[in-house]
């Protein structure tokens, strides 16, 4: 990651940019350096060096960019492939002309570098060179002669003594003007000398080469540049030494070429030696210019692709930057805020997309908050709704319920997803037994009143319901309808709000009883006994002074009168235990043991009928009021009793288990007949006060049943027996201490799990 | 008297930058030594290309660089100290046909007719320059006993402007002896 983060930074724009300014500017000052011949050639191979090495960066800088940009296409990165075709263009509208510049450019450097030499030049500097030569060529034979004639004056004079000898040298170089005259023998030893200096003690000796020639008898002579400006001949001249017998063997004579001869020679060899260098030089010149030129093109060419690169970089930034914005946008990611880099026409777009986004972040908060608000408002309201006691219906403007909470669906006995999204009129279409309930709510709602309100008595799984039902719409306000009278229709939904107060109403109706039962035993019981006491009193008072008939009637009729009074005490009574709220005094009691002491208690009056006991050994004790409970088992038995006046192997059977699906709260206990059942009339009535299907019945039994079970937060209800009787079910809660509502879901529960309850009941 | 001598593998710096740098510079750039100044029994022998041959022909001078110097080992590298250098710039005299050296320490240039008469004088003076090189740092250092190195070598960079590029990267104008060493038979 760091080589990559170093590869990164070191190919960000400013150094390419420094590096391609300081290699076109080292390569431009190659080519300055390629035409001169100072001696900077160290130089030079330097700069060679670093503009091999500044294009091998460009090369590492474009591949590294290519490499990025090729990975970025690859990740479909935003930008990445607008980049790319701006390169692509960039890099084509960079190499076409390129291209044909630097053609053009190597064809005239061909010519240009060829136009320099010309044949016209060329053959001059040749004529001149061979002038130059022949010019030396005739002084050189002039002195040449000239020596070779002192060699035979030498020979001549050569028996003279060595003073003479070396006086006529001297003269002889003066007189021919040599700069040096001396003689050699053949060995090389120097014989006699002058030179025209006189500082100059020892003679400028020829090389061995120079003997050689001599010994074949050849003159020696050579043109000698002392220095750019000075020349001179060298020439040597045998003297034949064998014929006079002496030891001589050549002479030597140095001349200086005269200074304005040698300033033209020397002139002319610079030049020539110039333009035979130029010529030479003419393929490496091609050569270098060529290799230069394609240097700089190269290192030119890169640095244009690398400005593109950069440059649609630059150019797509602020587009990605906005592609990126608007796809974030649209992920929901509002509020983005894009870099504004520039002032020109993509800076404003920048801006107003930034402005686009915060307006669009600031609604989206708002909206946000408003749907937060909403949920909030919604889970209230179905909180609300969970809660309510009564059932709550809502329709949309199209009929469909919308909402239906748990009491609704619980008081109509029928699951909330088999009503909602429901029209109402297809609610009303199943026969099942809230059809009648629902086509109350159709026609409510058909009849576009703002409020109705109705009751309804439904025969439903709990058995017969009073439903008290309400109906609503609800409408925008005044202000929102002025503003859109189109969206009224839209906004026509209904409210349905039912309770079931069948609980209510029997509440009401055994608390009109209780008054009545308390009011008969103060105002019935009071004048009874009087009333007994003074029909006992006219009877002893009057039996013995009447006779006959008379005595008979009195007898009769007081016995009678003491009759009723006792029926009307017993009745009175029933009246009043039934009037008298029961204090239960809950303490553990074993139900089986209760029911096997109240059979007991039976047994000898029911000898014609069978007992049958079928007992759970694992029931648990409850608590209850034991002496209560006993009285309700005393009425159930003697009921069912009753029942079985008029049948054939007469049988009750006592049943005691745990409720079945609400196992550890509640326990069952079932006392079955099988008798004639209850009639149809007293069905719906059956635990009401004074109902009942005897002649002599007060009709408070199973009230008072009924009364001492709720008291104890269970409860009783009838239903057919297997055998075509019918069977009284007790249930009871383990820990007496439920609700109302409690008992409203546990005969709930039992409605879910006995279907096949048949609604005959029994009288008491 | 030195007798026994030696090519060391001391390698040209310019070279090693060369190596180096020859990826990226893209030139074909040739790493073995020449051998157009080598060393044999009967001493140093200098052959110059016919390129070489044909540009001091055209009048183009020629600078033969000569150096001397003590050789140092380190691992693998030959350090060179004491360095002493001498030139030898051959030109040609059109007018006479003649070769002309002319030395930094003399005046005056050797002539000779031919270019083999030049180089062998190039050669004999530079070896006769590297025993006097060789005399005097062993009457300086009689203790140790040094190695002694020379080379010889045609200076690319003292060409005529035109001619380095072609020169850098054309093997006929590497004349180059390389480090040589000599010991001492004493």
């Amino acid at each position: 990651m760091a080589i990559r983060s170093i590869i990164k930074k070191i190919s960000s724009p400013l150094p390419v940019i420094s590096v391609c300014t300081g290699l076109l500017f080292t390569l431009s000052y190659l080519i300055v350096k390629s035409l001169s011949d100072d001696a900077s050639g160290e130089l030079q191979f330097w700069i060679t060096i670093i503009g091999g090495l500044g294009i091998a960066t460009l090369i590492f800088f474009l591949i590294s960019n290519g490499y990025t940009l090729l990975s970025q296409y690859r990740r479909n990165e935003i930008g990445s492939i607008l980049t790319a075709k701006m390169v692509v263009i960039f890099f084509f509208l960079t190499v076409i002309p390129f291209s044909l510049i630097y053609f053009f450019s190597i064809q005239f450097l061909n010519k240009g570098v060829d136009s320099w030499f010309d044949v016209r030049i060329e053959q001059t500097v040749k004529d001149s060179l061979l002038l130059s030569q022949s010019a030396l060529e005739g002084i050189k034979e002039e002195v040449i002669r000239d020596v070779e004639e002192i060699a035979v004056n030498i020979r001549q004079n050569q028996n003279k003594p060595a003073n003479e000898l070396l006086s006529i040298i001297r003269e002889l170089r003066e007189l021919n003007g040599f700069t040096e005259l001396s003689l050699y023998t053949d060995d090389g030893r120097v014989l006699a000398f002058s030179s025209s200096d006189q500082t100059n003690i020892l003679p400028n000796t020829p090389g061995d080469e120079v003997f050689s020639e001599l010994r074949l008898n050849q003159t020696y002579t050579l043109l000698e540049p002392i220095s750019p400006t000075i020349q001179q001949f060298r020439v040597v001249a045998p003297i034949a030494g064998n014929q006079l017998g002496r030891e001589f063997y050549g002479v030597q004579a140095i001349k200086l070429l005269p200074l304005r001869y040698a300033t033209l020679a020397s002139s002319v060899e610079t030049a020539s030696n110039q333009y035979a260098q130029m010529v030479f030089a003419r393929g490496p010149l091609k050569f270098s210019l060529i290799v230069t030129l394609s240097l700089i093109s190269l290192a030119s060419l890169l640095f244009s692709i690398l400005t593109a690169v950069y440059l649609s970089r630059r150019l797509v930034a602020p587009i990605s930057n906005l592609a990126s914005g608007t796809r974030k946008i649209a992920e929901g990611n509002y509020g983005s805020h894009l870099p504004v880099t520039s002032s020109d026409e993509l800076g404003i777009l920048t801006k107003s997309f930034n402005n686009m986004s915060s307006k669009i972040s600031e609604a989206q908060q708002v909206a946000l908050a408003s749907q937060t608000e909403t949920e909030q408002q919604k889970g209230y309201l179905e909180a609300v709704l969970t809660n309510l006691s009564s059932g709550v219906f809502t329709f949309d403007q199209d009929a469909r319920l919308q909402i239906c909470n748990s009491a609704a669906s619980e008081i109509l006995g029928l699951e909330q997803e088999s009503l909602l999204g429901k029209s109402a009129d297809q609610l009303c279409q199943p026969d099942h037994h809230a059809k009648q309930f629902f086509e109350l709510i159709n026609t409510g709602i058909k009849s576009k009143q703002n409020n109705w309100q109705d009751e309804l008595t439904l025969l439903g799984t709990h058995g017969r319901q009073m439903l008290i039902i309400r109906g609503t719409v609800l409408s925008l306000s005044n202000d929102l309808l002025k503003a859109n009278a189109q969206a009224v229709k839209a906004i026509e939904n209904y409210v349905i709000v039912f309770d079931d107060v069948t609980n209510l109403i029997q509440a009401q109706r055994d608390a009109a009883w209780g008054e009545v039962a308390r009011r008969l035993a103060h105002e019935i019981k009071n004048p009874l006994t009087p009333i007994q006491l003074s029909a006992e009193r006219i009877k002893l008072k009057l039996y013995d002074h009447v006779d006959g008939d008379l005595q008979e009637t009195l007898d009769r009729s007081t016995r009678t009168i003491v009759q009723q009074v006792e029926s009307m005490k017993e009745m009175v009574n029933a009246f009043s235990s039934y009037a008298q709220p029961v204090r239960a005094k809950l303490a553990p009691l074993d139900v089986n043991q209760l029911v096997r002491d109240v059979v007991e208690l039976h047994t000898s009056h029911l000898y014609q009928i069978e007992i049958k006991l079928e007992l759970d050994d694992k029931l648990p004790e409850i608590k209850a009021n034991a002496s209560a409970l006993r009285q309700v088992l005393n009425n159930l038995l003697i009921n069912a009793s009753h029942a079985l006046e008029k049948t054939d192997q007469a049988m009750i059977t006592i049943t005691t288990q745990m409720a079945a699906k609400v196992t550890g709260e509640y326990i069952d206990v079932l006392v079955e007949d099988n008798g004639s059942g209850i009639p149809e009339d007293i069905r719906e009535s059956l635990f009401d006060p004074y109902v009942s299907s005897k002649a002599k019945g007060s009709g408070l039994g199973l009230a008072i049943v009924k009364r001492i079970v709720e008291e104890h937060s269970g409860s009783v209800w009838a239903r057919k027996g297997s055998h075509g009787g019918t069977v009284m079910h007790l249930r009871l809660p383990i820990n007496a201490m439920k609700t109302y509502r409690g008992n409203r879901r546990q005969n709930s529960l039992h409605s879910s799990d006995s279907n096949d309850i048949d609604p005959a009941q029994k009288v008491s | 008297m030195l007798t026994a001598f030696r090519q060391t593998n001391a390698i040209n710096k310019k070279l090693i930058v060369l190596l180096m740098l020859s990826t990226a510079f893209s030139l074909s750039v040739e790493t073995a030594r020449a051998q157009s100044i080598r060393y044999d029994s009967n001493g140093l022998k200098i052959e110059l290309s016919d390129d070489v041959q044909a540009a001091i022909d055209s009048g183009v001078s020629l600078t033969f660089e000569n150096e001397y110097a003590v050789a140092k080992h380190f691992i693998f590298f030959d350090w060179h100290t004491e360095i002493a250098r001498h030139e030898f710039v051959v030109t040609r005299h059109t007018l006479s046909n003649r070769y002309l050296v002319h030395e930094s320490n003399k005046v005056e240039p050797r002539i000779f007719s031919s270019t083999r008469e030049t180089m062998t004088y190039i050669s004999q003076t530079a070896l006769s320059y590297f025993y006097k090189y060789i005399s005097k740092h062993q009457g300086q250092k009689s203790h140790s006993s040094p190695e002694y190195t020379m080379r010889l070598r045609l200076s690319k960079t003292k060409l005529p402007g035109p001619m380095r590029l072609t020169a850098f990267i054309a093997n006929d104008w590497d004349l180059d002896s390389g480090w040589t060493s000599w010991q001492s038979d004493q």
